[in-house]
């Protein structure tokens, strides 16, 4: 028993069971056309990336990924759908011509993108054996805290200089500022729609 | 280690615009009569200009995610006298009620604008370019609040969305190659442009064409060039003259001062792939601008297309940085710059006046509100029309000598026996010229409305003496510039040099020996 | 399994790709404000993708540190900022048109 769990090679086959179903539902939402079934399934997709952030070794990202991106992004998106779908909106079909042309531009250009991200053969994978995935798990949170205050614990050991000025803080800063932004003008848009359609009537 | 204080120090303009731009947020809230907040919008942007002014020639310097150099200058001068105009041009055009919201905004652009310009990281170019996008989306609601308004949100929002993303996509392949997002490093930290001689080498070079060209996509629809060109029309006319005059602005100040960065600091020397791009694009932006431009009525419309024409006559200087990495590309590059700012300047000062002419209560929309305007109002028609001359790039003003370096800079190449891209250069200036051509007849056509069709009976102006001051400051300015182009030219030229003054295949590992301070 | 052989970067990018080709393809195709905001969402997972899986450690032996890491952490916050703008101005282009197909969005040409 024990030699039947040893032989599948774990690593692989979560990381091609996310990929299919990130792939698979990322498809299932270009092909869908009802509005619905497409927030679904990009829920689904976006929720199997980050498996894959958490197999790459990036758990805080995949956390967040779960928690504000399918958490809140997808239920706000969700609210959208909901508020505007009315039967004749639910699904809007696109004409065959446009399908077509799309899809080979879209082909042609998968194609090179995947001749790129082959084209290189020199990525290695490090010993998984050698880290233990608690002990990679327990910092990477305090790290990235860390990176986003200044420090970067990363590269303590470089020199000194090297190590300041690739700090975080200020992107931090402006994205705070951003999301202040965001939150004057999403407050702004939602009061300026109910004087519209009061005028409107 | 803590960010260093240098760093922060650099940043006290920005950082002041940001704060005071929350503050107007947050205090605008309380304040229902909202009379003295242009004021306060006024001081911040007043005491950043003191600062770019104080800072201006200072050596170059690479702090962490910043650099001070000249190219950092000129833009961060340029976006605090953008900012500085939009708020008089806004000052009586903006309603009451949505002051603070509107010039909270504006500073919050005006800063995102400053930080671009001294981006030394592609991390803080890209949240930089947000900065600039972001409040832009709020401003186009502030105009106007109807369909056309929220049509022309809609179409603004989801193609600046697409461009950001595809800006995105491209900086990830260029992060995974270099393994670093800083342009340039400083001491025994290597940034992109170090460690470019050694990916160049490697196989992993493969994957830089494939994350420039889609960089290069994302800041296109920055500067409305083809094919993420098709918005502007519709948004322009959409919105306001004040929000269209700040939308052909601001963009394309962050779009190319970012695309000059990343030229200079991350493109290999002599990307022929990139140059016959923007080459190619060049021609078809400018001819769509200007083909299309010659049969508008709608003022808006028709700068629009002008504006979308001269994107195309910027990407000649990029298409000049990108074949060329001895002096003539760098020439490009600020004979790019140059016209940037002879483009902001007249499309500022032409927007004000079409701002000041009123008809039936309305703004001016049609080229018909400006009939007779010589008659009704000789000093603003008089004004405009040394703006309309500047952009069609007639002799005496400013926009001829911009259109000329350009030109002569793809002249130049086109005659170098040696260089391999000749071909393509000559095929570019005779297009460019050509394009000029065309572009004179529809600006010419403004000027014979103004002042060979008798005025409407009613035509009255807001008596705004904001908009009057802008458009006087606009047009002696080109004048000036017309008649001593070299003074000008000349602040912006050793800039883009001096930013290459830094060696550029340094050797790995031992950088300039004091690392931060590049004497000049 | 054994056809897959290592998981390595390129497999990260493969599905990267695909993610963005999607993505870029609803935005094409579709005729819902709401879709193409999706189609958005799908672009920017898989630049995160791209980030993640650059700068991961358990994928390559160079370590970069975390800066890819952190790229995604902005991703991630920017898009939920952006989403909800997207949000505001779909409601405020569905009570101006009553319709929320952007192919609707034709009254401004010339």
């Amino acid at each position: 028993m024990t030699l039947a769990v040893d032989a599948i090679a774990w690593h692989q086959f979560f990381f091609v069971m996310f990929a299919l179903l990130t792939c698979g539902f990322a498809v299932g939402v270009l092909f869908s056309g009802n509005i619905v079934r497409m927030a679904f399934y990009l829920v689904l997709s976006l929720a199997s990336s980050a498996g894959l952030f958490f197999l790459a070794g990036a758990e805080f990202v995949g956390a967040m990924q779960l928690m504000i991106y399918v958490g809140g992004t997808l239920v706000l998106l969700i609210f959208g759908v909901m508020l505007t779908a009315q039967d004749r909106f639910i699904s809007l079909k696109t004409p065959a011509g446009e399908w077509v042309l799309s899809l080979i531009i879209g082909g042609t250009l998968l194609a090179l993108l995947l001749a790129a991200a082959f084209r290189y053969e020199g990525w290695q994978q490090a010993e998984l054996g050698d880290t233990t995935p608690t002990s990679s798990q327990a910092d990477t949170t305090a790290r990235l805290g860390l990176s986003l205050v200044g420090v970067r614990p990363d590269k303590l050991d470089d020199s000194p200089r090297k190590a300041g000025m690739s700090g975080y803080l200020f992107p931090f800063i402006i994205v705070s500022v951003h999301l202040l932004v965001v939150l004057v003008g999403a407050a702004y848009m939602a009061r300026a729609k109910k004087r519209t359609t009061t005028t409107a009537r | 280690m803590p960010v260093d204080l240098e760093t922060i120090l650099i940043l006290v303009p920005e950082g002041a615009l940001i704060l005071s731009a929350t503050a107007l947020f947050v205090l605008g809230a309380a304040d229902r009569r909202r009379s003295w907040w242009p004021v306060c919008a006024t001081l911040p942007l007043l005491f950043a200009l003191v600062m770019v002014v104080r800072d201006w020639g200072r050596p170059v310097l690479y702090s962490g995610p910043l650099i001070q150099d000249a190219t950092g200058d000129t833009g961060r001068l340029l976006s605090v006298v953008l900012g500085l105009v939009m708020v008089l041009m806004a000052w009586r055009q903006t309603r009451r009620k949505l002051a603070t919201e509107f010039f909270g905004g504006l500073l919050m652009v005006v800063a995102g604008l400053m930080l671009v310009s001294r981006a030394n990281d592609l991390v803080f170019l890209f949240l930089g370019t947000e900065l600039v996008s972001i409040p832009t989306y709020m401003l186009l609601f502030l105009g106007k609040r109807n369909r056309a308004s929220s049509e022309a949100t809609v179409k603004y929002f989801f193609l600046s969305l697409l461009a950001s993303a595809l800006f995105l996509y491209g900086v990830s392949f260029v992060y995974g190659m270099s393994g670093t997002t800083l342009l340039v490093g400083s001491g025994d930290l290597l940034g992109i442009r170090d460690k470019l001689p050694e990916i160049m080498q490697s196989q992993i070079g493969g994957l830089l064409p494939l994350g420039l060209v889609l960089v290069l996509a994302g800041l296109g629809f920055k500067i409305t060039a083809v094919p993420f060109h098709f918005y502007a029309p519709d948004v322009y006319q959409g919105t306001t003259n004040v929000n269209a005059a700040f939308l052909a602005c601001a963009p394309k100040i962050a779009g190319i001062l970012a695309l000059t960065r990343i030229v200079v600091n991350v493109v290999p020397a002599e990307f022929y792939l990139g140059a016959k791009l923007v080459i190619v694009l060049a021609i078809v932006t400018m001819t769509v601008g200007n083909v299309c431009a010659l049969w508008q009525t709608h003022v808006r419309r028709l700068m629009a297309y002008s504006s979308i024409a001269h994107a195309g006559y910027l990407l000649i200087g990029l298409a000049l940085g990108l074949a060329s990495a001895s002096s003539g590309g760098l020439h490009g590059l600020s004979a790019m710059l140059f016209y940037l700012v002879l483009y902001v300047v007249a499309t500022l000062g032409t927007f004000g006046a079409f701002a000041y002419v009123r008809s039936r209560g309305e703004e001016a929309e049609h080229l018909d509100d400006l009939a007779g305007l010589s008659q009704t109002h000789a000093p603003i028609a008089a004004m405009l029309a040394v703006c309309m001359l500047s952009l069609a790039g007639i002799p005496p003003l400013a926009g001829f000598w911009g259109k000329l370096t350009l030109f002569s800079g793809a002249v130049e190449l086109a005659f170098d026996m040696t260089h391999p891209m000749r071909g393509w250069f000559a095929v570019l200036a005779v297009a460019g010229a050509l394009n000029a051509a065309i572009a004179a007849a529809y600006y010419l056509r403004v000027i014979l409305v103004m002042y060979f069709k008798p005025p409407h009976s009613d035509s009255p102006v807001t008596a705004d003496h904001g908009l009057q001051t802008v458009v006087a400051i606009c047009s002696v300015l080109l004048v000036l510039i017309g008649a001593d182009p070299g003074r000008l030219l000349d602040a912006i030229e050793p800039q883009a040099v001096r930013a290459r003054q830094v060696p550029v295949e340094p050797e790995l590992g031992m950088n300039a020996p004091d690392g931060e301070q590049i004497p000049e | 399994m054994a056809l897959l052989g290592t998981v390595t970067v390129s497999h990260y990018l493969a599905v990267g790709a695909v993610l963005f080709v999607t993505g870029a393809l609803c935005m094409a195709t579709k005729r819902n404000a709401l879709g193409v905001l999706m189609g958005i969402e799908l672009v920017l997972n898989g630049a995160n993708l791209n980030f993640v899986a650059f700068g991961s450690e358990l994928l390559r032996k160079d370590n970069l540190g975390l800066d890819g890491s952190l790229m995604a952490l902005f991703v991630i916050v920017l898009a939920a900022g952006e989403a909800a703008v997207a949000l505001a101005i779909a409601l405020n282009f569905y009570n101006n048109h009553m319709s929320i197909d952007i192919d609707q969005a034709d009254d401004l040409k010339g």
